[in-house]
C-alpha cells in the first residue's frame, strides 16, 4: 500500500491511499493556517460557523439528517493546534459502497464541499443570528476547559511554558478575543483561508481512485492555485526552570513537567528522541510507569509524550497533594538515569518494539493512517511506517543517551487542592 | 464456522475440555491481532456462593483483582509481553473483567503469556498493600471527572438495591479491607474455565490459536457459583439528585430505568435506533435546545444493560437541566402521541446499520463489543443484521412501556 500524491493546483495537494481490506473511507479537506493571537480565535469559531448556517443545510440538524442518509456518515469540522500551525478540517467518514448497496463516496464529498464553500451569508459577513448563537456555544466551550482537570493542567503548563510564543496561544480560542469578533471580519478571514492556505486533502480506506480524484480535481478548481507553505514552527533552548501552581477544589494534583528538546523533527535524531520518550514514560516498559508508580506507588498514571513541531516533551501524573516534591524528584531521577545511560535491556528493547507495534497497527485503520501521514507533512518527504520502523529499529542504547544530553526541563505545572500546601 | 455474508467475516468457536469457550475472528491482510481473555466477574458481584459457601466482598474486589493479576513470581508480566512486542492492559465493568494484548508480531507467544498469567495469581501481603497507593490515586483521579460523579450518582439514585451502586473501583476505605486470602478466594470461584472466554482476532489462524490453548489452557474443575443479587424494585430510588464540583455550567444526565430484556444483542440495536430515532442531532428537540441556548454542541445518549440492570441515559451541559428534563418529557409524549414516522425510521435504521458495519472494521471495537455479549449468550457480529431486521412496531413497544418519567433520574452537576 503505497501513498499516491498528485498536486491539484499550486498549493493544494492531494493523498490517497486505497485499501480494499477495509469497510470504510474516510476523507479529509484541511486547511494549514498560522497559529496566531488575532485569529486563533476566529479560526476556531469557523467550522461551527460553517456547521450551524449552510444555504442548503439551514443548522446543525439538517447536516445531522443528511449524514444519518448516508449510513451514519460521521461529519468532523474543527481545528486543531500542530506545532505553531492551526489545521481547520473538514472530515467524513463513512462506509464503503459495497456494504451500504448504493454510491456514497461523491454524496460526502459534495456533504463537505457544501459545508467549506456555501455558507449562509449576509451583507458580506456570516449571518448575524448564525453568528450570535455560534459565538456564545463557542463561549461556553472556551469556559468548559476547567472540567477536564487532567487536560487543563497540560494546557496551562504549555501556554505557561511558552508564554510569548506562538505554541502558548489556545487554538481552542479565547472569552476575551472572542468579545472583538464580527461577522464581517470572520468572514474575511473565512476568505482568507480559502484563497491563502495550504490545502491538503486526503482519501483513505476503501474506495474508487478515479471517482475520488475526479472529485478532488473539481474541488482544487474552485479554490484555485495560491503560493502557500506549511506554516514555520520555532524552536526555543529551555531557561531556568519555572514553578506554577494553580489552586481548585480537586481531589488529587496534577502535575504537569515540561521539557524542551533541542532535536530537528526532520533530522534522524528524531528517532531516537521517539525511543526516549517511550524509555521515559511511553508505556508499560518505561521508567516511568515501573519505577514511580510500580514501585514506588505513587500514582496511577505517570506518561510522557512528544510534540513533534515544536520540540517539546510532557509528563503527566495525578498523585497525592503531599506527595508533590517526591514525585517531581522520582520522575527527575528517572531523567537522570537515562543522561546516566542507564537504560535496561527490558525498557529499551520494549520501548522500541512498543513503538514498532504501535506503527504497524495503524495500518489496519484508514483515520489513523490518515494521520499519520498528514502530521508528517510540514516535515519534508513523506515516510511509510516500515521506514519509520527500520529508523526506529537502527537506534542504539548510547543514541538515547546522547539525546536524553538534549533534553531539558523547562517548566514545573502543579494543579494543587485549594486546602493544602503550597509548593 | 460461521459466516456473516453482510459484513464479511468469519467466526470460528470452540470450547477447550476444561469448559473454556474461545471464539477466533481472522481479519485477512490485516496487521494487528487482538486478544482478550474475560472472567464473568465484575464489580457487580460481590455477594455469592461458591461450592455452597455464601461470601460477600468489599467493594472494588473484582478491580484490584485485575491489578494484581499482572503481578508474577518472577515481576510484572508487562516485561514479557513488552519482549515480544505486544502492548497489553486489563479492564473491569459492572459485570466482567477482560485481560488483553495486541500484537502486530508473536501473536501466539503473547497469547501463551496471556492465558499463562491470568491462570497464575500470585498475591502477597506486600504486593496487595503496594497496590493500594495506586489503586487509591485511580479512585481519585475519577473523582475528580465530573461527568464520571453525574453518570454514578444518576445510577445511585436509580437503583436502590442493585450493586450497580457501587463503585467499580470501590473507595479508600473498601479496598483498605483486601487482603490475599480474599483475592484468592473470588479468583478461585470466577477464574475458572467455564467462567471465562477467550476472543481472540485480527492477524491469526483459527487452528494456531487452538493449538496455542490446547498447550497451555489449564484443565481444571470449576466450582459452582451462584451470585445473589438483592430484590430490586420496578421503581427508582430517587428521581433527583445534585452534587457540586468545579464545572463552568451544569452538567446533567437524565437516565430512565428500564427492564431488562432476554436477548441482549436485540435490546442494544432497538434502544439504539430508538434513542437516535428520539434524541439524535436531527431531531426537532435537538434543534430547539440548541436554537435556545438550552444545550450546545454535546448532546449524546446511550443504553447499557447487565446483569438484573437496564437503564438509558442522556448526557449533555445546560445552564437549566430542570428545563431540559421538561422539553424531553414533552418530546417523548409527542412521539408517543404522534407515532414514529415510518421514513425516520427507515432513515436512522440506515444510520445505526453503517455505523455498525463501520465498527466491524475495528478488531478491537468488535472485541470490547463480542466478549459482554458473549457471556449472555448473544452474537455481536449479527448486530447489523439484527438492526436490520428491526420494525417499527419493535421500536414502538419500547417507546410505549419504556422510558417513563416515573422511571427517570434527573442527575445535576453544579459549579
Amino acid at each position: 500500500m503505497d501513498i499516491q500524491i498528485k498536486t491539484l493546483a499550486e498549493g493544494i495537494a492531494l493523498y490517497m491511499l486505497p485499501d480494499e481490506k477495509f469497510k470504510n473511507c474516510v476523507q479529509g479537506i484541511y486547511f494549514n493556517m498560522p497559529l496566531k493571537k488575532e485569529t486563533a480565535t476566529a479560526l476556531a469559531l469557523l467550522p461551527r460557523l460553517l456547521t450551524a448556517g449552510n444555504t442548503k443545510y439551514p443548522g446543525r440538524s439538517k447536516i445531522t439528517l443528511k449524514t444519518e442518509e448516508l449510513y451514519g456518515t460521521r461529519v468532523q469540522c474543527g481545528t486543531e493546534k500542530q506545532g505553531e500551525a492551526q489545521v481547520i478540517s473538514f472530515v467524513g467518514d463513512a462506509i464503503c459502497d459495497r456494504y451500504a448497496g448504493e454510491a456514497l463516496y461523491g454524496e460526502v464529498q459534495s456533504l463537505l464541499k457544501t459545508i467549506i464553500l456555501e455558507p449562509k451569508t449576509e451583507n458580506e459577513g456570516f449571518s448575524e443570528e448564525v453568528f450570535k448563537r455560534e459565538k456564545e456555544s463557542l463561549r461556553e466551550d472556551i469556559k468548559s476547559i476547567i472540567n477536564d482537570k487532567r487536560r487543563l493542567a497540560l494546557i496551562r503548563c504549555s501556554e505557561e511554558m511558552c508564554k510569548g510564543e506562538p505554541y502558548g496561544i489556545r487554538a481552542d480560542g479565547t472569552e476575551e478575543d472572542l468579545d472583538a469578533l464580527s461577522p464581517k471580519g470572520v468572514y474575511a478571514l473565512y476568505q482568507e483561508m480559502l484563497k491563502t492556505a495550504k490545502v491538503d486533502i486526503f482519501v483513505t480506506g476503501a474506495f474508487d481512485k478515479a471517482v475520488a480524484e475526479k472529485a478532488a480535481e473539481e474541488f482544487a478548481t474552485i479554490l484555485g492555485g495560491r503560493q502557500a507553505a506549511y506554516p514555520e514552527t520555532t524552536r526555543n533552548k529551555a531557561g531556568l526552570v519555572r514553578y506554577v501552581e494553580d489552586k481548585e477544589n480537586v481531589q488529587q494534583g496534577k502535575l504537569v513537567i515540561g521539557y524542551r528538546t533541542d532535536v530537528d523533527p526532520k533530522s534522524d535524531d528524531y528517532y531516537a528522541l521517539m525511543v526516549y520518550n517511550a524509555v521515559f514514560g511511553g508505556g508499560t516498559a518505561s521508567k516511568l510507569f515501573n519505577n514511580v508508580r510500580e514501585k514506588m506507588s505513587l500514582c496511577y498514571y505517570a506518561s510522557s509524550g512528544l510534540e513533534k513541531a515544536k520540540g517539546l516533551l510532557f509528563v503527566q501524573s495525578g498523585i497525592e497533594f503531599s506527595k508533590y516534591n517526591v514525585a517531581l524528584e522520582a520522575i527527575g531521577a528517572q531523567a537522570d538515569e537515562i543522561r546516566a545511560g542507564n537504560i535496561s535491556d527490558a525498557e529499551f528493547y520494549g520501548s522500541v518494539q512498543g513503538i514498532i507495534n504501535q506503527l504497524r497497527s495503524y495500518k489496519d485503520s484508514p483515520g489513523l493512517i490518515l494521520q499519520y501521514y498528514r502530521r508528517q507533512l510540514p516535515f519534508g518527504a513523506l515516510c511509510d511506517m516500515e521506514t519509520v520502523i527500520e529508523k526506529i529499529g537502527a537506534v542504539t542504547p548510547a543514541d538515547v543517551k546522547r539525546i536524553a544530553e538534549k533534553v531539558h526541563m523547562d517548566t514545573v505545572y502543579f494543579l494543587n487542592g485549594t486546602g493544602g500546601d503550597s509548593i | 464456522m460461521k459466516t456473516y455474508p453482510t459484513i464479511g467475516e468469519e467466526l470460528y468457536t470452540f470450547t477447550h475440555k476444561s469448559g473454556l469457550r474461545v471464539f477466533v475472528l481472522p481479519k485477512k491482510g490485516f496487521n494487528k491481532s487482538f486478544a482478550i481473555f474475560a472472567a464473568d466477574f465484575g464489580s457487580v458481584n460481590n455477594v455469592f456462593s461458591c461450592d455452597g459457601v455464601k461470601i460477600r466482598v468489599p467493594d472494588g474486589v473484582a478491580h484490584f483483582l485485575e491489578h494484581k493479576l499482572f503481578e508474577e513470581e518472577e515481576g510484572n508480566v508487562f516485561e514479557k509481553f513488552s519482549a515480544l512486542g505486544a502492548s497489553a492492559n486489563a479492564y473491569t465493568s459492572f459485570d466482567m473483567t477482560g485481560y488483553l494484548f495486541s500484537a502486530t508480531r508473536n501473536v501466539y507467544e503473547s497469547l501463551e503469556v496471556l492465558i499463562q498469567f491470568v491462570q497464575n495469581p500470585y498475591f502477597t501481603d506486600e504486593n496487595v498493600e503496594k497496590e493500594k497507593g495506586i489503586i487509591g490515586q485511580e479512585i481519585d483521579m475519577y473523582r475528580d471527572d465530573p461527568s464520571w460523579n453525574c453518570f454514578f450518582e444518576g445510577l445511585r439514585a436509580m437503583y436502590e438495591k442493585h450493586p450497580i451502586r457501587i463503585d467499580i473501583a470501590g473507595s479508600g476505605e473498601s479496598i483498605a479491607k483486601i487482603d490475599k486470602t480474599l483475592l484468592y478466594q473470588c479468583y478461585n470461584a470466577f477464574y475458572a474455565p467455564e467462567n471465562m472466554i477467550l476472543f481472540v482476532g485480527g492477524d491469526v489462524e483459527a487452528e494456531r490459536v487452538r493449538e496455542t490453548v490446547e498447550k497451555v489452557a489449564a484443565d481444571k474443575p470449576s466450582p459452582t457459583v451462584v451470585t445473589s443479587f438483592p430484590e430490586e424494585p420496578a421503581g427508582v430510588s430517587k428521581r433527583e439528585t445534585e452534587a457540586k464540583f468545579p464545572v463552568s455550567t451544569p452538567m446533567l444526565s437524565l437516565g430512565f430505568k428500564e427492564t431488562p430484556m432476554e436477548d441482549a444483542v436485540f435490546a442494544e440495536a432497538v434502544y439504539e435506533v430508538l434513542g437516535t430515532i428520539l434524541f439524535s442531532k436531527s431531531t426537532s428537540l435537538y434543534q430547539d435546545l440548541y436554537a435556545e441556548n438550552l444545550i450546545r454542541d454535546s448532546f449524546s445518549s446511550g443504553y447499557s444493560q447487565g446483569k438484573g440492570y437496564a437503564f438509558f441515559q442522556i448526557d449533555c451541559e445546560s445552564p437549566d437541566p430542570e428545563a431540559v428534563r421538561r422539553r424531553i418529557f414533552a418530546h417523548i409524549e409527542k412521539v408517543r402521541q404522534e407515532g414514529i414516522r415510518a421514513a425516520d425510521f427507515e432513515r436512522v435504521k440506515k444510520s445505526v446499520f453503517g455505523a455498525s458495519v463501520r465498527l466491524m472494521g475495528d478488531v478491537e471495537k468488535i472485541a470490547h463489543n463480542f466478549v459482554p455479549l458473549a457471556f449472555r449468550g448473544g452474537d455481536f457480529l449479527t448486530y447489523p443484521d439484527v438492526i436490520r431486521a428491526l420494525t417499527l412496531s419493535d421500536v414502538t413497544d419500547v417507546l410505549e412501556n419504556g422510558f417513563s418519567e416515573e422511571k427517570s433520574v434527573l442527575s445535576v452537576v453544579r459549579p
